[in-house]
């Protein structure tokens, strides 16, 4: 038992003289100078920001900080001196183990992801407000340890702006693939017949036109709750230019409510060269197409109110919908007009199929106008769309492959350039 | 028996809709608590960002939603807020539906006078721009080509301490979105999130829950409290119940009731299948 | 015909082409255009409004001069106006007064607009619950799929059905905010996912067609 203590007592005076040992040694040793810091301009941006760049060191760990400084009057006259005269403002600080090169979150093809390098972007614009081209800001950067305080030597750098982002360089090769894909089967289209399935929501389109002027009640065409600047809008404004030729071939009534005033405008003159292709300028009446308001639930109940009196014998639901999908085809179900729906909003989608005859999805709704057309160019769009479809399927099963392959191989690499090759910068 | 089972299935809507009145109009008056609340991640995502911001970082909320939408996220607004000012962060408000302003200013304002924080240096609401997803695009640049002045006072926005550091949107430690439509979510992810790097959390509708979780998976967005449900996790997690944790009653009832007819209609169904013919 | 129809064209694809390249050059100069683009987009949005108020008083005063049926509805919609109008001016628009009582303005917002607009919404809830009573019915093995998940999510979904789930399917090795989870993370995602990538090429075809013209029905038709 004595021995025992005894031997803890040992082994106590041990540990406490070397740990003491240990920290007095740490004390002395003192931070290495930072060399090597470079400044310069931070690639792929509109020139507001540096990237200060230097190689890690051995003493760089969680227990040290480093601080980063910039002045725009560092570099003139006795200002490098003095802290003070030459306005240093602290832009950044962070942990010595920290702010790797491989951090940035650029691509492989635009940036070498080192582990060996610390690079830290300074966002000047937040602190100097707007950066002229080729403005010189001057940087230095600050290693505190404890008490230990080690500054580097002041380095300036100069920032433009870039005329290429070079990080986007993937979406830019997709975007010309997909548009050599489109150009190639539009030209291509003229030369013959190309096979488009059928699609039955559009087929039903001269029926539901039938039965209205059967009926002599009017046919109702919505072309959503958003404006021109939305590609299903702009698909409905299409589609309503070739269903309004045969209403207006068939002489029955159109309505086009509308809750975005530019869209109506455009509305307006589709109508209106639709009747006149059709031969039946007579027919045609500015209040076709009308603004009822721009608020949901107010345009909701204005249309609501509109079918429920009227009840109409067809109902087109074209373009973006949100809650309202659901309030319109119900009341729309309830008059017992046949109805077409077509949205890419598929969170929409399953109210259009419950309570709608027919329903376009997505893409088809885009299709639609080149397919009531049947003009060869447009609908050579369509082949041009679907060896786009092809890519994409063949590059989300090559990915998906690449990267079960890589999860099980332990292969960092190849993940990271699947990521970038797909990722948006 | 054949012409009763015709009957059920072709029950008149009217029947219907009083079955809905009376499953959501009696938890009002008699709240049954129901238990069973559990925290789900995508909204301990949006929780846990906050809770993790330093004291006086600021962030943007940005109310998009009309009177219509409210029921589903006004709660939530107003948990998210009340934990925002707990935490002592600084909060700005704006919206980007011409119908929004009302319940945005009244939601910062009410919050904000519970934990007593002073207008223009802890809070400050930017009020309405029009042009949805340019108020975005311009905010992402500069925030002061957007909105000049704030929307209770009128100042010029650099008047207020709290906009200091502020330029455009990289620099709030968190933007929320509580997002009913177009503008909303998407707006805010496409122009805003994706196109200038900043950390964004959201609140939707119901209805737009699917559609919005795979912004969550793709680390678009750092959290969702989707709807009523969502909001009521929020509500446990700040240790504040209130109107979302009361209404989950008469939406619980409500999912039974439809579950309930959907089963009554198959089962009638098969029954006049198999056994009556 | 060339202010009508080639000139829009042209404006058309130059302001496509600078804004499809602008998305690749980072430059101030670059910046500068976009953010000139949405000042002009919100000044655009704006003066719209003014197109859209102009329609509608032309229909509902067209009407209320015909008196054709209902036109006591478009009386009410110019009495709506020139009251919501006259209040928001003389508020300023704001709900609240400097004492901090309520204005005329905000009790319109309040107690007209609020319960206005939440009534709407709330008829989701009837419209849903007649709408899946008489859709939701299992006619094949697809539509059994569907009933399935569909079940399990709004048994889910809400608190008592977590509970109950919890006491009288413990035996399974899943709880239902995992099945939930699975449904809503992987077939439900991947469906719309494969939407979405359609929509995706369909919108890139459609801008394509726009910018180079190939599409010109928007402007009134193919001539």
């Amino acid at each position: 038992m004595k021995n025992g203590k005894i031997a803890a007592a040992v082994l106590a005076a041990i540990f406490f003289a070397s740990v003491s040992g240990a920290s007095a040694e740490k004390k002395k040793i003192e931070i290495p100078p930072l060399e090597g810091l470079t400044a310069r301009d931070m690639p792929y941006d509109m020139g507001a920001a540096a990237l200060l760049e230097w190689k890690i060191r051995d003493c760089d760990n969680q227990d040290m900080t480093y601080r980063i400084f910039v002045s725009s009057l560092a570099g003139t006259g006795p200002a490098l001196r003095s802290f003070t005269e030459a306005g240093w403002i602290k832009v950044d600080e962070f942990k010595g183990n920290e702010r790797l090169a491989k951090d940035i979150e650029l691509p492989f093809w635009a940036w070498n992801a080192s582990k060996n390098i610390h690079a830290v972007k300074v966002s000047l614009d937040n602190f100097f407000g707007k950066i002229q081209d080729g403005s010189v800001y001057y940087f230095k950067v600050m290693t505190l340890r404890g008490k230990q305080i080690s500054e580097s030597p002041v380095v300036p750098g100069a920032v433009k702006g870039n005329w290429f982002n070079l990080s986007r360089f993937n979406n830019l090769f997709y975007v010309i693939l997909i548009s050599m894909a489109f150009f190639w089967a539009v030209t291509h289209a003229k030369k013959g017949n190309l096979f488009i399935r059928r699609i039955t929501g559009l087929d039903a389109v001269e029926e539901a036109i039938g039965r209205a002027t059967e009926m002599g009640k009017p046919v109702y065409y919505l072309t959503g709750r958003l404006g021109m600047g939305s590609m299903s809008t702009i698909a409905a404004t299409f589609i309503l230019g070739e269903i309004s030729k045969r209403i207006a071939t068939y002489d029955t009534q159109l309505k086009v409510p509308h809750t975005e005033p530019v869209t109506m405008t455009v509305c307006q003159e589709i109508v209106k060269q639709a009747y006149s292709e059709a031969g039946r300028q007579d027919a045609y009446r500015e209040d076709i197409n009308f603004y009822v308001t721009d608020d949901q639930f107010a345009y909701t109940a204005a249309v609501d109110g509109m079918m429920t009196r009227e009840k109409p014998a067809a109902c087109f639901y074209m373009g973006y919908y949100y809650a309202e999908s659901l309030l319109l085809t119900e009341i729309g179900s309830h008059t017992g007009a046949i109805q077409i729906a077509g949205t890419d909003a598929e969170h929409q989608l399953p109210f259009f199929f419950i309570t709608c005859d027919y329903t376009l999805i997505g893409e088809e709704l885009y299709a639609a106008g080149a397919y009531l057309s049947k003009d060869p160019v447009l609908v050579g769009t369509l082949r041009g769309q679907d060896i786009g479809k092809v890519f994409a399927m063949a590059v989300i099963l090559l990915g998906a492959i690449g990267l079960t392959l890589a999860h099980v191989r332990g292969w960092d690499g190849l993940t990271r350039v699947i990521g970038n090759l797909f990722n948006s910068f | 028996m054949k012409n009763f089972f015709d009957k059920l299935l072709k029950l008149d809507r009217r029947i219907l809709f009083l079955l809905v009145v009376f499953v959501i109009v009696f938890p009002i008056f008699k709240p049954l608590k129901l238990p069973g609340i559990k925290i789900t991640d995508a909204v301990k995502g949006v929780y846990n960002t906050i809770e993790s911001l330093p004291e006086n970082s600021v962030i943007l909320v940005s109310f998009d939603f009309d009177p219509a939408s409210k029921p589903e996220l006004y709660p939530m607004a107003v948990a998210v807020l009340r934990h925002a000012f707990k935490k002592n962060l600084k909060v700005i408000g704006m919206t980007l539906w011409a119908t929004g302003p009302g319940i945005a200013d009244e939601i910062i304002t009410m919050t904000a006078r519970e934990y007593k924080k002073e207008y223009g240096k802890d809070y400050l609401y930017f009020g309405y721009q029009v042009g949805g997803y340019a108020v975005i695009t311009g905010m992402g640049t500069d925030i002061y080509k957007i909105f000049s002045k704030d929307a209770k006072k009128g100042s010029p926005l650099e008047t207020f301490p709290v906009m200091q550091g502020i330029k455009s949107l990289k620099n709030f430690a968190y933007v929320i979105d509580f997002g009913a439509g177009d503008p909303g979510i998407d707006t805010w992810i496409a122009y805003g999130a994706d196109k200038f790097g900043f950390k964004l959390g959201a609140g939707c509708t119901a209805v737009n829950e699917a559609p919005t979780r795979p912004y969550l998976q793709t680390k678009q967005l750092t959290g969702l409290i989707p709807a009523m449900k969502g909001a009521s996790e929020y509500e446990i997690l700040i240790k504040a119940p209130d109107k979302a944790s009361a209404g989950m009653d008469a939406i619980g009832l409500g999912h039974f009731l439809i579950l309930f007819l959907v089963i009554l209609a198959n089962v009638v169904l098969i029954v006049q299948k198999y056994l009556l013919t | 015909m060339i202010f009508k129809k080639k000139l829009p064209l042209i404006v058309c694809f130059i302001v496509g082409i600078l804004t499809l390249l602008q998305y690749y050059v980072p430059n101030k100069v670059s910046i500068g255009y976009l953010e000139t683009m949405t000042q002009w987009d919100i000044i655009i949005s704006a003066f719209a409004f003014l197109l859209g108020l102009a329609s509608l008083f032309a229909m509902h005063y067209d009407k209320i001069r015909r008196k054709t049926q209902g036109w006591g509805y478009s009386l009410f919609m110019f009495g709506g106006v020139i009251l919501g109008l006259t209040c928001g001016i003389i508020s300023k628009a704001n709900q609240t007064n400097q004492e901090g009582f309520i204005t005329a303005f905000g009790w319109i917002y309040n107690y007209v607009l609020n319960p206005l607009q939440g009534t709407m919404f709330a008829l989701l809830a009837f419209y849903v619950v007649s709408a899946s009573f008489r859709a939701f019915r299992v006619k094949s093995g697809q539509a059994f799929i569907l009933f399935l998940a569909a079940v399990i999510i709004l048994f889910g979904r809400v608190p008592l059905g977590q509970l109950i789930w919890s006491k009288f399917m413990s035996w399974l090795p899943f709880g239902i905010s995992e099945a939930i989870e699975w449904i809503m993370n992987f077939p439900s995602t991947a469906a719309r996912r494969g939407i979405m990538i359609g929509i995706a090429l369909g919108a890139v075809a459609m801008s394509l067609k726009i910018i180079f013209g190939i599409e010109k029905q928007y402007l009134g038709g193919k001539e």
